[in-house]
């Protein structure tokens, strides 16, 4: 299965899902769905989420089991945590309460 | 849209590898790969060579990225205590400036080894310095600064040895910016503030280390019944 991607390959905007289809019964959805704040994420960003909730969130754990450093791993967590605030913020610009 | 699926631990690990220092940028950011308790017992072993070389050379590690070659022997509880004394302080004060201005997670071990690595370069200076190599050309120097002749500073400005001289302050002076931008990488590497605010908390927390193990000199030579 192909992983979705979230920004506009063209002009890197964020994309949005138009059109979602069940494999088992073949129904199809269609209208402007928002992705979550983890699918606006880059792969390699998701799948270090995984890794650090698969290590219960420990710094520590997941460096010794990807056979990195701690500065480094908390580095790309800061990373992380820095482009989620900048998601949260774009989507309150986006949809104000 | 999307995409071939390229995720997995082996994708983390070369997306986590990306971000880390390579070639010569390891000469003064080792601290990814020296961090937690290597990087203590690393700097545990050049600490401990500062003290060695502060009794047996008669050198004063005074400051956190400079040392002396005082002119009238010091005693050697008072030389030993100044490195650790400057090690402490440095690794104290950073912390604390890691700790006020950066909101990232933190760990005491990463300041105490990484300062203490980061003073590898005034180690090997305090090791050129030893009478048995360059040090001895310092010896004219301070026998002249004994002697106080009237023309002292005609004569300073023409000492023996001065090609060799020359040669120990420039390689002073690259193992003192050694030493900097070492010191400034382990407050980046252990405090995980961003490059920009490094440098600025890095300039005033040096300067704050540097006041602080200058006036720690005057308690530590009073516990030493040095008056």
């Amino acid at each position: 299965m192909a992983e979705i991607v979230s920004q506009c390959p063209s002009c890197g905007g964020p994309l949005e899902v138009q059109r979602m289809g069940c494999p088992a019964c073949q129904i199809t959805l269609e209208g402007s769905f928002q992705l979550g704040l983890l699918e606006r994420l880059s792969p390699a960003e998701r799948q270090f989420v995984v890794e650090f909730v698969k290590a219960s969130g420990s710094l520590k754990e997941m460096a010794r089991r990807l056979g990195v450093s701690y500065p480094t791993v908390r580095s790309r967590l800061d990373d992380i945590i820095s482009r989620v605030e900048r998601l949260e913020e774009e989507r309150r610009h986006e949809h104000p309460e | 849209m999307s995409t071939r699926n390229e995720t997995g631990p082996e994708a983390v690990q070369q997306y986590l590898r990306a971000d880390e220092p390579r070639g010569w940028m390891l000469l003064v950011n080792p601290f990814r790969r020296i961090e937690g308790l290597r990087a203590l017992l690393l700097g545990l072993l050049v600490v401990a060579d500062t003290v060695l070389v502060a009794v047996y050379g008669g050198i004063a590690y005074d400051g956190v990225a400079d040392l002396h070659v005082p002119p009238h022997p010091l005693p050697p509880s008072f030389l030993a205590l100044l490195p650790v004394t400057a090690w402490l302080i440095a690794a104290a004060v950073l912390g604390l400036a890691g700790w006020l201005f950066s909101r990232s997670r933190q760990r005491v071990v990463d300041y105490l080894g990484m300062v203490a690595v980061a003073r590898f370069p005034m180690a090997l200076l305090g090791v050129l310095l030893l009478p048995s190599l360059l040090g001895r050309y310092l010896e004219p120097i301070n026998r002249l600064l004994e002697q106080n002749p009237p023309d002292l500073l005609q004569r300073l400005l023409h000492p023996p040895g001065l090609a060799a001289l020359a040669l120990l302050s420039l390689i002073s002076v690259i193992l003192v910016l050694w030493t900097a931008a070492l010191t400034y990488f382990a407050l980046l590497e252990a405090s995980g503030m961003s490059k920009g605010r490094a440098l600025v908390v890095f300039l005033g927390a040096a300067l704050v280390a540097e006041v602080l193990s200058k006036l720690a000199l005057i308690p530590l030579a009073l516990a030493l019944g040095l008056g």
